[in-house]
């Protein structure tokens, strides 16, 4: 088993995935970088020109969000889940 | 023209003079519900109806308005909010801000829509009101206190440990202009300088109680968004991990977080002040408000080097960039006791720390001295100094009393062209959002009624796809017809979707709803039908949304407030010093040009004055002049 990404529902009902999509890759970004690859419709809904995360998503690797700016770099291995939640925020 | 009350209202106004000692309850009138919700509208409605133009915002004649909506306190998840609004001792105009807790919730329970106080008390007091009843009393032994300490001692007094308080600390009582009301010790009707204005009528706390809760037209349709929302708690899963802010690191990197007084861009030491590492050190756990399952509040608590209290909860994400990185300042413990000392003292963090940050560029500058500052180093990152600050503002002392008044005024005081660096719209401080980066925020900081409002304006990064072209796509607004504009724009089809969406916050505003629940506009429509029985559509809201905003613009147009009044510090009009907006800025014509559109689109003339026509048509002639 490799990586998981695990979709949010907005995107899940919309494109008709399922819940986890098993990807390649040994960073966060390399990951993404092969979901885009399988399904080309979601790369400008994720990642921006310069392949940044868009700001209205944050990822989570195996239930912890990233510390830092550098969330795609994060290394990933065999087994690790990603979640790709939506967010807002203000207050 | 409605004449029954419709489900999730009571048909009941308390009204109090306290100059008079007077206390009445009086009926809603039942056509006010479908045409302006509640909350934010009957604010609007009730202050343009009966403010005598030119009322001092300080003097007896000032009403404080505290209103419920049809959705305060219904079992669903976001529902526990209501709105208090007054004439603003900040801005002059319309001032209204939000609260959660349980405090709307328990004025709905004890049988009232909105509590409507004027006058002044001969000495301070305040007001006990449950289950039907109200009663003024004596708060001469509570002058002075903290606001954990005066809801101890009231709910003591009052013989109910579950009474819901609305307060202020010695910031409202000295008459901060910027001074909030805390609701509880931990959420604050933040904006406007409201408890500024219950200060000044020496009303020191209302209290509340009730257990009767008006009865709604379908609660099985309640029930059914309520089950909705359990099934989707993964859309608001960010804010009950870590509440508010755990996007800090990526705002630091787009250009998103103001660092020291907006003036530069780069705030490398961000991920020293984040949710994550609040969680990963000084949280003690969560919290949130009446009956919902979001839980997005923190609470901190540490005993050095000072001793932190986790009743004031802990520092949201506005918290932390006021107090932080627009101060220059990355210790998190130092941020979390500022914001602690605000909640005590009941004064706005937003404003508080812009204020703060106006001071340190003007010491920076030379244009503020030691002398000045009582020997504080008042530089950018100058933890200890900012501390010291807020408490000489609570107090108004030295360079406090100056820092009390707000920006705008402290800079006419010193002059020396320090005015540029009041970083205001219409006198309020701006909140933590860059508009530079932004178009739409922009906007939506120029024209808010209010002054510079985060709340109620749409940050179009938050919502940017890159799929054939760069754009702004706000989902729940596709069915009513708000196509996706173009991302680094403010053309017709990015105002059009700024005041689409715009209308969906005042409308929550009025209902009243959290901002952070993940209900589409649709959804919002099918809660409202639910609770009063009307077959509604996002269509009619947007139209209430109308109505209130143009009542809003006769307000402050009455106040003397006018289109000049809707514009951005000249800072936007130039890059930042450094970091990711170095090379950019806005364009001063571009934004006007966007203004004039909007008004447009409003039914106001070029300068922003509603016309007699769409005053006709929206059913509001009589209410101006």
């Amino acid at each position: 088993m490799g990586v998981r990404i695990q979709m949010p529902l907005s995107l899940r009902e919309r494109i008709g995935m399922e819940e986890m999509v098993e990807v390649e890759g040994d960073t966060v970004g390399r990951c993404l970088e092969d979901l885009t690859r399988k399904w080309p419709e979601l790369k400008g809904e994720l990642l921006d020109p310069n392949g940044r995360l868009l700001l209205r998503w944050t990822i989570y690797l195996n239930g912890r969000p990233p510390s830092s700016s550098e969330e795609l770099e994060q290394y990933v291995s065999e087994g690790d889940i990603i979640t790709l939640l939506p967010l807002v925020d203000g207050g | 023209m409605e004449r029954e009350i419709p489900g999730g209202y009571n048909g009941r106004i308390l009204r109090v003079d306290l100059s008079r000692e007077r206390i009445d309850q009086v009926d809603l009138d039942a056509s006010l519900c479908r045409r302006l919700l509640g909350g934010a509208g009957f604010i609007a409605y009730f202050l343009l109806k009966e403010l005598p133009q030119g009322t001092d915002p300080f003097g007896p004649e000032n009403k404080l308005v505290f209103a419920s909506g049809p959705l305060t306190g219904i079992p669903l998840g976001g529902c526990a909010r209501h709105t208090v609004g007054a004439k603003s001792p900040l801005t002059g105009g319309i001032a209204k801000s939000e609260a959660g807790e349980s405090w709307g919730p328990q004025l709905k329970r004890a049988g009232f829509d909105a509590l409507i106080v004027e006058g002044r008390a001969h000495r301070p007091v305040y007001l006990w009101i449950h289950d039907g009843d109200a009663e003024i009393r004596d708060a001469s032994s509570l002058w002075g206190k903290e606001t954990r300490e005066t809801q101890e001692k009231i709910r003591e007094e009052v013989g109910e440990a579950r009474a819901s308080l609305a307060m202020i600390g010695p910031g409202g009582e000295n008459l901060v202009r910027y001074a909030c009301i805390m609701h509880g010790c931990f959420d604050a009707a933040g904006r406007g300088g409201l408890g500024a204005v219950m200060g000044s009528k020496n009303l020191k706390a209302v209290a509340v109680r009730g257990d009767r809760m008006p009865p709604l037209k379908d609660p099985q349709a309640v029930k059914r968004m309520a089950a909705w929302l359990k099934d989707h708690m993964d859309l608001v899963k960010a804010f009950s991990d870590y509440g508010t802010g755990s996007p800090m690191p990526r705002f630091e990197q787009v250009g998103n977080l103001p660092v020291r007084n907006f003036r530069d861009g780069g705030f490398p030491q961000v991920e020293r002040i984040t949710p994550q590492t609040i969680k990963g050190t000084i949280r003690v756990g969560m919290k949130g408000c009446f009956a919902c399952p979001v839980q997005c509040k923190k609470e901190v608590e540490f005993r050095e080097p000072y001793h932190v209290d986790r009743i004031y909860g802990g520092p949201e994400y506005e918290t932390l960039a006021a107090l932080g990185s627009a101060c220059g300042i990355d210790d998190l413990k130092a941020i979390s006791k500022g914001s602690e000392r605000c909640n005590a003292y009941s004064i706005d963090t937003i404003s508080t720390g812009m204020s703060i940050a106006f001071a340190m560029e003007c010491f920076e500058n030379g244009l503020l001295t030691l002398e000045d500052t009582g020997g504080l180093e008042l530089r950018f990152g100058n933890a200890e100094a900012m501390l010291e600050m807020i408490e000489r503002i609570a107090r108004r002392e030295g360079l406090g009393a100056l820092l009390a008044e707000g920006t705008v005024r402290a800079a006419q005081r010193i002059g020396k062209g320090t005015e540029a660096y009041a970083m205001h719209v219409k006198g309020q401080e701006l909140p933590m959002h860059e508009p530079r980066l932004s178009k739409a925020l922009g906007l939506g900081y120029m024209v808010n009624p209010h002054g510079a409002d985060h709340m109620d304006s749409m940050i179009d990064l938050f919502f940017s796809a890159f799929t054939a072209q760069p754009t702004v796509a706000v989902p729940d607004l596709i069915p009513l017809g708000m196509e996706p504009a173009p991302l680094d724009d403010i053309g017709p089809r990015k105002v059009a979707l700024f005041k689409a969406f715009q209308a969906k916050r005042i409308v929550a505003d009025s209902l009243v709803l959290c901002h952070f629940l993940p209900y589409s506009f649709s959804q919002v429509a099918e809660i409202t039908s639910a609770v009063t029985g009307w077959e509604t559509t996002p269509m009619e809201q947007i139209r209430v949304s109308e109505r209130i905003l143009t009542l809003c613009r006769l307000f402050n147009l009455r106040e003397g407030i006018t289109d000049e009044a809707d514009r951005l510090p000249e800072r936007f009009f130039y890059p930042t010093q450094d970091g990711p907006l170095a090379h950019r800025s806005l364009s001063p014509d571009e934004m006007e040009r966007a203004k004039r559109y909007y008004y447009r689109l409003l039914g106001w003339d070029d300068r922003g004055v509603p016309t007699p026509e769409r005053l006709e048509e929206l059913g509001i002639s009589e209410l101006e002049g």
